[in-house]
C-alpha cells in the first residue's frame, strides 16, 4: 500500500483551482460549484494486478453488451432459464421502446464505469456496474496532467502507465460507431453537477458541446444548427442526459431538455447514441446478481473478477439464508440508485428489522443482500501533514469500440466519514489519482 | 366480417403563431388478418415533408416538423378496412404485456378485488378475461371529468368510476396479476365521436374485449395503436415551442 | 469554419464585452482615484455622472466609493461584477476558447479577490489584473484558429470600448482609432450571420467620427446607433 504523497501537493491543488476542476451540487435550492477535493497520495495498482483486472473487466463488459442485445431481441438467456423473466420486465429500467433496435456496431454500453473494491484478502471485487451515464473520468485525467506539471520527478522515479489517452479512446469509440456526421456531446447545461466533465471532454475529443435546443430532426436525421443557420448532421451523440428525459415523444413528455423524435432517428439506424437507451435493465442491483451467469452463458468462460457474495431473496434458498443472517448482511433496494436505499443489517433498530424481514418475505423481488466486504482503507493526507485511513473504491472505465479497452487508470473515491462504507461523489468525499505500474 | 369506413381527425388551434413544432402521430391502423386495411389516405395542413417510423410496439408513426409560423394544425386519415374479429392474429406479442406498466401497477384495492374473484374466473385465459371484465363492470361506473390521462389503474379503481381508458387500465392490471398477456388498444368504435380505448388479450392469438361496454370486440372496431397502456398507445404526440395556449379537438368515426 | 451555435455566438460576443468592461472600468476608476489624491473632488462626481452611477457615497466616503467600484461583487457597475459575468460566458465556451484561456479569467478573478483583502493599494494589487487580461487575449490568438470565433470576441471588445469611451468623453483621436478597428472587425462577418452590420446605424457612427467633428454633441445618438449596430437591414 502506498503512503507517499506526490511532491508539491499544494501546487497541484492551486492548479486545480486555476483550471476550474469543479463539480456542482444543489444546496438549499441554489447551485454551488466547488472544487473536487484531491488527495495527493495516489492509489497504486501493480502491473500483474492490473492485467487480471483488465481481463476481468473486458470479459464483464463484453458479456453485458451481449446481454443487452439479447434482451432487446431474442431473449435467449431468459428462454434458456438462466435469468428469470421477472427480473427483466419488473425492472423500472427495461424500455420496450428499445425492442428490436439494432444499435450501431451492436454496442449498447460504449462507456462502462465499473466500481470495484480491494478486499483485505487482496482480491478485487465488483461492487456495481454503471452502464448508463457513468461520470468521473475527467478528474483523474486532469489530475495526472497537473501532477506532471507540479511534480515531474514523481514520474521519473516511478514506472506509471500514461493515462492521458482517455479522450483519444473516447474519440475512437465515437468515430467507430458514428453513423455519418459530427460527434457531439449533449449536455443539459451549465448548471449540471458534472458540467466541467462535459465541457472538458468536448474540448479534448473535438466533439461539439451541444444542448437540446440546438438540435433538431429532419427526415429521421439529427442535425445541429449553427449560428449562421447552417445545419450539420450529427452521427454520434454522447448524451449526458438520462433516458427518461431524452425524447419527450417517447419517454417523459414533460422533459424540456430532450429532443423530440430522437428515438425514431435512432431506431432508423441514422444515429449512434452513447450510451444506448435502455441499458438500465443490465446495471440495476438485480441484474448484478446474474452477471457471472451472463459471462458463462455468452462467453463460455469462468468470471475472472467476482461479485461480492450476493443473495436474491427471490430464490427460496437465498431468502432463507438472508433471513437467518440479516444482521451481518447489507440489504439494498433494487429500485434505488447510487448510495441510496442501502441498509446495513447490523445498524437496523429492532422495529426496522422486523419491517425489513416482512418486506423481504412479501416483496422478495425488490431486494438484494450482500456480504459486507471488508475492503482496504487508503491513507488520506490531512492539512497538517498527518495521514488518516478511509474507505475507498475504484471506478474503472471500460470503452467498447472496435475492441474493448480498459483505461489504465480510474477514479479512486474516498469518503470523509470514518465509519462509512459508502463512497459516492454525490454524498461528499474526495478523489485520488490511480496509477497503474507499467512493470 | 364487415367492410368499414373510418376517419380520424386531430386539429390544434394555437392562440399565437408558433414556428417550433415537431409532431409524431401513431394513426396508421395496422393491417392484420383481423383488420385488413384496403385503402388509406392521410392529409396534413399546413403541408410539410413527413417521414415514417415504427415504434417498439409495432405502431407506425408519421413524423414531421414545421419551421414556418402557423396557427392551425390538422391531421386526418381516412380509409376502408375489412374487419373480421374471428380471425387469428399472432403477431406483435411481447413478454412485457404480462407485466404491469406505470399506469397499470396494481395496488391494494386492485389486489384485494382480484383475490376475491380469482377462484371463480374459469379455465382458459379467454374465459377468465371475460368473467373478470363482467365482475369489473358490476362495480365500476362510467363517469367523465373525474379522472385524466395521468390517472393510474389503482387511483381510478379506488374511486370506482372513470372513463374507457380507466376501465381498460384496471382490467389490464387484473389480468396481468393472473398471468394473462394483454395490451391496450386505442382506436375507433362505431357510434363514438371520439377515440375509444379497450384491451386485447393473447390466448392463441389476439382477442379484443371492451370493458367499458362489457362485450367482446366485434367487427365494428378499428384498432389504431396499441401498447402496454394508454401512454404507450397515445396517438397524437407533439412538441410545440412558444408561448400561448392550444385547443385540441379529436374526432373519429366508423361506419 | 467550425460550428458555433446561436447561443455560443452570443456568449463569445458578451465575453468580449465583459472583459473589456473589466479592463476599461479598472483603468478609468484608478485614473480618477489618482486625481482624487490631489483633492480634485469634481473628478469623482463627474465620473459617476457620465456612467449614470448614483453617488450614494458622497465626497466624505470617496475611498469606499472606489473600493466598491473595483471590488464589490454585488454592485453591477464594479470591475469584479463584470469579471464574474465574463467568466459565466466563458465557462460554456471551453471548447471554442480552450481551457488555458478560461483559466486566465479564473486567475484574473483570484487577483481581484486577493486585492480586495490586501493591505496594498488597489492600484498596486490590480497590476496583476491587466497582466491576466492581456494573457487572455494572447492566449486566444494562439490557441484559437477559427477566425469567426476570434472575430466575435474581438468585436464584443471593440463595441464595449467604444461605448465606454463615448460615455467618458475620451478624445476624438482615441475614438477614431477604436472605430476604425471596429469597422475592420464588422467587415469580417459574412452575410446571413446575425452579426452583419446595419448600414444605417453604421453611417451615424461614420458621420460622427470620420469627419473630425466634436462628437460629444452627438453622444446620445452615437450610443443608440452602437446599441443597434446588429439590427437587421431593411
Amino acid at each position: 500500500m502506498n503512503t507517499t504523497p506526490v511532491a508539491n501537493a499544494r501546487e497541484i491543488n492551486s492548479l486545480m483551482a486555476r483550471y476550474g476542476v469543479k463539480f456542482g451540487i444543489y444546496k438549499n435550492g441554489t447551485f454551488k460549484e466547488q472544487l473536487f477535493p484531491f488527495d495527493a497520495i495516489p492509489r497504486i495498482i501493480k502491473h500483474e494486478d492490473f492485467q487480471k483486472i483488465e481481463k476481468g473487466l473486458i470479459q464483464r463488459v463484453d458479456a453485458l453488451n451481449m446481454f443487452l442485445y439479447d434482451i432487446y431481441h431474442d431473449k435467449k438467456i431468459v428462454k434458456d432459464g438462466v435469468v428469470p423473466e421477472d427480473f427483466i420486465y419488473m425492472s423500472k429500467n427495461y424500455m420496450p421502446e428499445c425492442e428490436g433496435i439494432d444499435p450501431s456496431k451492436k454496442i449498447y454500453s460504449h462507456i462502462s464505469g465499473i466500481d470495484l473494491v480491494e478486499g483485505k484478502d487482496d482480491e478485487w471485487y465488483i461492487l456495481e456496474d454503471n452502464l448508463r451515464i457513468p461520470s468521473g473520468a475527467s478528474y483523474p485525467l486532469i489530475a495526472r496532467e497537473l501532477t506532471r506539471i507540479a511534480s515531474p520527478k514523481t514520474f521519473e522515479q516511478n514506472n506509471i502507465v500514461d493515462n492521458r489517452n482517455y479522450a483519444q479512446m473516447l474519440r475512437e469509440a465515437m468515430d467507430y460507431c458514428n453513423c455519418g456526421g459530427i460527434n457531439a456531446i449533449l449536455t443539459p447545461g451549465r448548471y449540471n453537477a458534472a458540467y466541467f466533465e462535459h465541457s472538458y471532454l468536448a474540448e479534448r475529443t473535438g466533439a461539439a458541446l451541444v444542448q437540446s435546443h440546438e438540435l433538431f430532426i429532419e427526415n429521421n436525421i439529427l442535425y445541429h444548427r449553427d449560428y449562421s443557420g447552417k445545419k450539420n448532421r450529427v452521427g454520434a451523440l454522447y448524451r449526458r442526459i438520462s433516458d427518461e428525459y431524452l425524447d419527450p415523444l417517447s419517454f417523459n413528455p414533460e422533459s424540456l431538455i430532450g429532443i423530440p423524435g430522437l428515438m425514431d432517428t435512432y431506431r432508423a439506424g441514422n444515429l449512434a447514441i452513447i450510451n444506448a437507451p435502455g441499458n438500465g435493465v443490465a446495471d440495476d442491483k438485480g441484474a448484478y446478481y446474474f452477471v457471472p451467469k451472463m459471462i458463462k452463458y455468452y462467453l463460455n468462460e469462468e468470471p475472472i473478477l467476482n461479485n461480492a457474495p450476493t443473495y436474491l431473496p427471490f430464490y427460496p434458498d437465498d431468502q432463507k439464508y438472508v433471513l437467518e443472517n440479516i444482521r451481518k448482511l447489507v440489504i439494498k433496494d433494487v429500485a434505488e440508485a447510487g448510495g441510496y436505499g442501502v441498509m446495513f443489517g447490523a445498524d437496523l433498530s429492532e422495529e426496522r428489522l422486523e419491517e425489513m424481514i416482512h418486506l423481504i418475505k412479501t416483496e422478495p423481488r425488490r431486494w438484494i443482500a450482500q456480504e459486507i466486504i471488508d475492503f482496504k482503507d487508503l491513507p488520506i493526507l490531512e492539512e497538517d501533514g498527518t495521514q488518516i485511513m478511509r474507505k475507498a473504491d475504484l471506478r474503472a472505465f471500460v470503452i467498447a469500440g472496435e475492441t474493448t479497452k480498459v483505461w489504465a487508470s480510474g477514479l479512486t473515491r474516498f469518503s470523509r466519514n470514518p465509519d462509512s462504507f459508502v463512497v459516492n461523489s454525490s454524498q461528499g468525499g474526495g478523489f485520488k489519482d490511480t496509477w497503474v505500474l507499467s512493470r | 366480417m364487415k367492410r368499414v369506413r373510418f376517419e380520424y381527425i386531430t386539429s390544434l388551434k394555437l392562440s399565437s403563431p408558433v414556428t417550433g413544432h415537431y409532431f409524431s402521430i401513431r394513426c396508421i391502423p395496422q393491417s392484420t388478418t383481423r383488420q385488413r386495411i384496403e385503402s388509406l389516405d392521410f392529409t396534413l395542413y399546413p403541408q410539410t415533408p413527413t417521414w415514417k417510423n415504427v415504434d417498439g410496439f409495432g405502431n407506425e408513426i408519421i413524423s414531421g416538423s414545421y419551421t414556418f409560423p402557423h396557427l392551425n394544425f390538422v391531421f386526418a386519415i381516412c380509409g376502408t378496412a375489412l374487419t373480421d374479429c374471428t380471425a387469428i392474429d399472432k403477431t406483435g406479442m411481447l413478454d412485457c404485456y404480462r407485466y404491469p406498466s406505470k399506469l397499470t401497477e396494481p395496488g391494494g384495492e386492485i389486489r384485494a378485488f382480484y383475490n376475491a374473484i380469482k377462484e371463480d374466473l374459469g379455465k382458459r385465459p379467454y374465459e377468465r378475461s371475460m368473467t373478470a371484465m363482467e365482475r369489473l363492470y358490476d362495480v365500476f361506473e362510467y363517469k367523465q371529468g373525474i379522472t385524466n390521462v395521468k390517472t393510474t389503474a389503482e387511483q381510478a379503481f379506488t374511486q370506482r368510476c372513470g372513463v374507457c381508458q380507466d376501465y381498460a387500465h384496471i382490467l389490464l392490471s387484473i389480468l396481468r396479476l393472473d398471468g394473462i398477456p394483454c395490451r391496450y388498444a386505442a382506436g375507433l368504435f362505431a357510434g363514438e365521436g371520439e377515440t375509444h380505448g379497450w384491451i386485447e388479450i393473447y390466448d392463441g392469438g389476439w382477442i379484443g374485449i371492451d370493458p367499458t361496454n362489457c362485450h367482446r370486440v366485434n367487427d365494428e372496431y378499428i384498432r389504431i395503436s396499441h401498447g402496454r397502456d394508454f401512454a404507450d398507445s397515445a396517438i397524437d404526440r407533439g412538441v410545440i415551442y412558444g408561448g400561448g395556449y392550444q385547443t385540441q379537438t379529436v374526432s373519429g368515426f366508423l361506419v | 469554419m467550425g460550428i458555433i451555435s446561436v447561443e455560443h455566438s452570443s456568449c463569445l460576443f458578451w465575453l468580449g464585452r465583459y472583459l473589456e468592461r473589466t479592463f476599461t472600468m479598472q483603468k478609468a476608476t484608478l485614473s480618477v482615484y489618482d486625481k482624487c489624491i490631489d483633492n480634485d473632488v469634481r473628478a469623482r462626481r463627474d465620473f459617476l455622472e457620465k456612467l449614470f452611477i448614483e453617488d450614494k457615497w458622497g465626497a466624505e466616503h470617496a475611498n469606499d466609493c472606489f473600493q466598491d467600484l473595483l471590488f464589490d461583487i454585488d454592485n453591477p457597475h464594479s470591475v469584479r461584477f463584470s469579471l464574474e459575468r465574463a467568466y459565466d460566458n466563458g465557462i460554456v465556451l471551453r471548447e471554442e476558447i480552450s481551457t488555458e484561456a478560461l483559466s486566465q479569467i479564473q486567475l484574473a478573478m483570484d487577483v481581484v479577490d486577493r486585492g480586495a483583502r490586501s493591505i496594498h493599494s488597489a492600484a498596486y494589487s490590480l497590476l496583476g489584473l491587466e497582466d491576466r487580461l492581456f494573457a487572455f487575449w494572447g492566449c486566444i490568438s494562439d490557441y484559437v484558429y477559427d477566425n469567426e470565433v476570434l472575430n466575435l470576441i474581438r468585436c464584443g471588445k471593440s463595441i464595449e470600448r467604444l461605448d465606454m469611451y463615448i460615455r467618458l468623453e475620451y478624445s476624438a483621436t482615441d475614438l477614431k482609432r477604436e472605430f476604425d478597428r471596429l469597422c475592420e472587425e464588422l467587415r469580417n462577418f459574412p452575410q446571413g450571420t446575425p452579426y452583419r452590420y446595419n448600414t444605417k446605424q453604421l453611417s451615424v457612427l461614420v458621420e460622427s467620427f470620420d469627419l473630425g467633428l466634436e462628437y460629444t454633441e452627438r453622444k446620445e445618438e452615437c450610443l443608440v446607433a452602437l446599441g443597434k449596430i446588429f439590427e437587421p437591414n431593411g
